[in-house]
């Protein structure tokens, strides 16, 4: 495809998807009913934040070393999407959810999502402007830095979603020392090898952009999550059709399309 | 739903670099190049205030009640020395880039392969934590692949039969890298999507 092309069909895509979005969250069925690809990875976060909370443990997620503006933050952004979810769960417990990050924009956007999310449950009281931190600005040294955290805050339950490198591995020794729970997920691909041999659960491509959607199941929340299994319906079929298309083209000489 | 102002700022400036992207008209182009510029500063900006946020809390660490950390001082230590040197040789100076990456190249490099060692214990427990046809497929192709990555086949020629097989398995990583890039990719635009539209906004809850 020349690079027009990419142009249009990456367009074709995102026209689709806001058609979608919205088509989605206006749907008043969808409102009722929702069936979701259940994660199990999400499902035992879920289960590990509950005990967690009766524990009397700390939360701790992980937001990675991308920052804004950059093609990595994505990650980081929707992780700031879970750490709000989980703010909200942990007003019931007794330690409030600690955030960390290796980048100094993302690391005041968890401060600010952990205020709004106290304030917004009236449990102003639990808010730390420390809880919200950076803690090394190169990756391996965020990473280090993170370890403390992990090991000395009482910390539970781990969630680590974001730009991470092969370096996520120190975070779930880390983890598995204290016996908590990791679940974790990245965009980058070593960063997804590595944590599927080390966290307790991993969270694979599409899914760890969708751990905030799954933990927050607002309106628009459930409309991206099935605009996303929709789309990735669209590209499969467009993937099989082109390549039955090259296999005609080869057996006969002549485009099939 | 309740929208603030930074809100409303944060949605419009979203639109006009998403619709600058989708045309890129002269005007929009230019706006958006605006925008980006702004951000770059302001993440700069919030660098500064995460660093500052990062020694304050290593400032306080030695007086707490419980888990003092004794590290704490040697960072601050480390950074008050760098930042002394480095304001007044300035960053370019030879000698104190010099000195800076002998200090944190051998000691990131003696991490990465306190790393080999931390994956080769993680992946004797993976028996633990993972069981069935995931945990063998992952070995199995994890060792296949260290196999081929390694250079020990160079010995098979290029006119061998095993070579067009070597070839063919050497795709499927590649296949499994790119379907997982497009989940990625897909994730991306659709995190994207919830944040220009409001429905996710760290910047005011």
């Amino acid at each position: 495809m020349n690079p027009q092309g990419t142009d249009l069909f990456g367009s074709a895509i995102l026209v689709l998807a806001i058609t979608f979005l919205f088509l989605f969250a206006l749907d008043r069925r969808s409102k009722r009913k929702q069936h979701f690809r259940q994660i199990p990875g999400i499902m035992q976060f879920k289960r590990s934040v509950g005990e967690a909370i009766e524990q009397g443990k700390r939360i701790h997620v992980s937001l990675g070393s991308a920052g804004l503006p950059g093609e990595t933050s994505a990650s980081a952004l929707s992780g700031l999407g879970a750490l709000r979810s989980i703010a909200q769960f942990s007003s019931l417990g007794d330690l409030p959810p600690e955030s960390t990050s290796g980048n100094g924009s993302i690391a005041l956007l968890s401060k600010e999502t952990l205020r709004n999310s106290f304030s917004s449950f009236d449990s102003t009281q639990l808010f730390d402007p420390d809880n919200g931190r950076m803690t090394g600005v190169t990756p391996f040294s965020y990473a280090l830095g993170t370890i403390p955290v992990i090991g000395q805050e009482k910390v539970g339950t781990n969630l680590v979603v974001g730009h991470f490198g092969p370096e996520a591995a120190y975070l779930c020794d880390a983890a598995r020392r204290q016996n908590a729970f990791l679940l974790g997920g990245s965009d980058a691909l070593p960063a997804q090898a590595v944590l599927y041999v080390t966290a307790e659960d991993t969270l694979i491509g599409e899914e760890t952009f969708a751990a905030g959607a799954y933990l927050d199941k607002g309106l628009f929340q459930t409309a991206s999550l099935r605009t996303q299994d929709v789309l990735r319906w669209v590209l499969i079929i467009i993937m099989v059709v082109s390549v039955i298309d090259k296999i005609v083209t080869s057996l006969t000489g002549r485009p099939w399309l | 739903m309740k929208i603030s102002i930074a809100a409303i700022f944060a949605i419009a400036a979203g639109l006009i670099v998403l619709i600058g992207f989708v045309y890129p008209l002269p005007v929009l182009t230019e706006i958006s190049t605006y925008f980006l510029s702004w951000a770059v500063v302001v993440a700069g900006v919030a660098t500064l205030v995460g660093i500052i946020n990062l020694i304050g809390v290593h400032l306080r660490k030695p007086f707490r009640h419980q888990n003092r950390d004794f590290y704490s001082p040697v960072l601050i230590a480390s950074f008050f020395i760098t930042l002394v040197i480095g304001l007044w040789l300035t960053p370019a100076d030879k000698s104190f880039q010099h000195v800076v990456t002998s200090i944190q190249v051998p000691v990131e490099t003696s991490l990465l392969a306190i790393l080999s060692i931390t994956l080769l214990a993680a992946v004797v427990k993976l028996f633990r934590m993972r069981k069935g046809l995931m945990l063998w497929s992952f070995l199995i192709s994890a060792v296949l692949f260290i196999i081929f990555g390694s250079g020990m086949l160079v010995i098979v020629s290029d006119r061998s039969p095993l070579s067009n097989w070597i070839a063919y398995l050497n795709i499927i990583p590649l296949a499994g890298a790119r379907g997982i890039l497009i989940g990625v990719a897909l994730g991306s635009l659709m995190t994207g999507l919830r944040l220009l539209f409001g429905s996710d906004r760290p910047y005011d809850g």
